[in-house]
């Protein structure tokens, strides 16, 4: 597999994902140069096992998690012991990103992402955004499929319920 | 709406339901108008989340920062069979028992007793063993494997002088002959450790498993290098100190001290450099991480050769990590010839020269 294919094919993805996961276009460009160090150097030893997509993904996931507490950022959402979303507070001040969208739900929607959890905003994304099968998401987020759907479908609701659908 | 529904409705959108729950799910909606409505104001979302990702488009800096990357590919590594990288291990072994009996026979001490797990420690809090007694008090079937009767009954020919690498000696580590007490770490069997100069395969010198270091005392006329020959029964430490040499007042000790928990040396916040390497493994470097240096035992956890998680002292790390480097840090690292799962390794975190 040569690396330039793989940029090619997957530098809109890892965009996209870093760009929802950071919430700043600055962050995500960074992001998006180290998840694709990242490949690169592990393109030699990628043995075809995974799908290439769930590779990239993995390794782009793996990166980013945790991206708010190394930067010192805050979740705005309020999740409870059992893990149910009970508030989203979408950020007031919308980026670049959002002011370019025409519409006002995509506006409203992007907000509320934001807003969610990232392990919740992760699973919404690649499903949603990306559209990776259960079984891939659990295999990028190394989670059981269990969890992915019950997170899919708490995240969704909490996202709906934000944006007034 | 309760929390069962709600995932049947999502798990229904994206046709994740079987045909009997589907049955049962749509016959639901029928009847239900709160539900239909929450079934269309779930799928406006998915279709708005799906096009908020259609109108996403990276900066075309994008592609200008990333043209080194794209113009080449990854450096080649350089390929050794795997019978050729054992028949290197193997003769490594041999070499090693070679120059221990050698200087076993020319050193000959009359402390050398059985090898025993009673571990002393002395002021220094250094683990001091005592070797077997070679050759003529050895029985047959304890004999080193490839000592023969010419090695052992035989004036040799002289040795080669010993590289320190080769002397150095690694312990496989599994969950049975790890332990841990007193802050102390104990792991055997032993096996020769192979100079990561003749390693051009990094994924040769990550046997899974590779844990505690022997290494030679520093004697430079009387000292006995340990092979540790008898399997399990070999004390060795966890921790070698990579500032400092240790000085050996014994024939062979173990060097160091494993650093646990309070035990830890002083956290160095590094803002040069750092190195990490999992057995002579270079797998990752950094600029601005706190590590602490040292060696430390881990639990990586593998998938198609890709680090997605490490464990410091049996615990999942967490974002922010103790000890070692912050394991978000250390994750994607590639390594390439082990096997997927759970491997035990050492971590050593050195300045670079």
């Amino acid at each position: 597999m040569v690396f330039d294919e793989v940029y090619e094919r997957f530098r809109r993805p890892v965009w996209r994902l870093a760009r929802r996961l950071t919430g700043s276009d600055e962050e995500a460009f960074d992001a998006t140069q180290e998840i694709f160090l990242r490949i690169w150097r592990g393109l030699s030893g990628f043995r075809g096992e995974a799908k290439l997509s769930t590779w990239v993904f993995q390794i782009a996931w793996n990166y980013l998690r945790g991206h708010h507490r190394r930067h010192g950022k805050h979740l705005k959402a309020v999740v409870d012991k059992s893990e149910e979303i009970v508030a989203l507070t979408p950020d007031p001040a919308p980026g670049p990103e959002r002011r370019a969208v025409a519409s006002d739900l995509l506006d409203r929607v992007a907000g509320a992402m934001d807003a969610l959890p990232e392990h919740y905003r992760a699973v919404v994304w690649l499903r949603d955004g990306e559209d990776l099968s259960y079984a891939e998401i659990a295999e990028v987020l190394d989670l059981p499929i269990g969890t992915v759907r019950s997170r899919l479908a708490r995240a969704r609701a909490a996202l709906k319920e934000a944006v007034d659908l | 709406m309760d929390e069962r529904l709600t995932e049947l409705l999502s798990r229904y959108l994206d046709d994740d339901l079987n045909a009997a729950e589907r049955a049962d799910f749509e016959r639901m909606v029928e009847t239900d108008s709160h539900l239909r409505s929450e079934l269309d104001g779930t799928r406006r979302l998915r279709r708005s989340v799906a096009s908020l990702a259609s109108a996403m488009e990276p900066p075309a800096e994008l592609n200008r920062v990333m043209e080194p990357l794209r113009q080449g590919p990854p450096a080649p590594k350089r390929h050794v069979r795997p019978v050729y990288r054992w028949l290197g291990a193997a003769a490594a072994v041999v070499l090693g028992i070679t120059v221990t009996l050698e200087m076993a026979r020319r050193n000959p001490s009359p402390a050398m007793v059985e090898p025993t797990r009673n571990v002393t420690a002395n002021s220094d809090n250094r683990e001091i063993f005592e070797l077997a007694p070679l050759p003529s008090a050895v029985p047959e079937e304890n004999r080193p494997v490839g000592a023969t009767e010419h090695l052992l009954d035989e004036q040799p020919p002289p040795p080669p002088a010993p590289e320190p690498s080769a002397l150095e000696v690694v312990g496989p580590l599994t969950t049975d002959e790890f332990s841990v007490a007193n802050g102390r770490a104990s792991a055997g069997p032993v096996k020769e450790h192979i100079d990561p100069e003749t390693e051009v395969d990094s994924g040769g010198a990550v046997p899974p498993g590779t844990g505690a270091v022997l290494r030679r005392a520093e004697q430079p006329s009387s000292g006995a290098a340990a092979t540790g020959k008898g399997g399990g029964d070999t004390p060795s430490d966890g921790d070698r100190d990579l500032s400092k040499s240790a000085p050996s007042p014994a024939g062979l000790e173990s060097v160091g001290r494993f650093e646990h928990e309070s035990d830890r040396p002083k956290s160095l916040a590094i803002t040069r450099p750092t190195v990490v390497l999992v057995d002579s493994v270079v797998v990752w470097t950094g600029t601005t991480t706190s590590c602490d240096v040292g060696r430390w035992p881990v639990v990586l956890f593998l998938r198609h050769g890709v680090v997605i998680d490490l464990g410091i002292a049996g615990e999942l790390g967490d974002d922010e990590g103790t000890g070692v480097c912050r394991p978000v840090d250390l994750v994607d690292t590639v390594l390439s010839g082990v096997a997927d799962g759970r491997v035990e390794a050492v971590i050593v975190v050195e300045q670079p020269q």
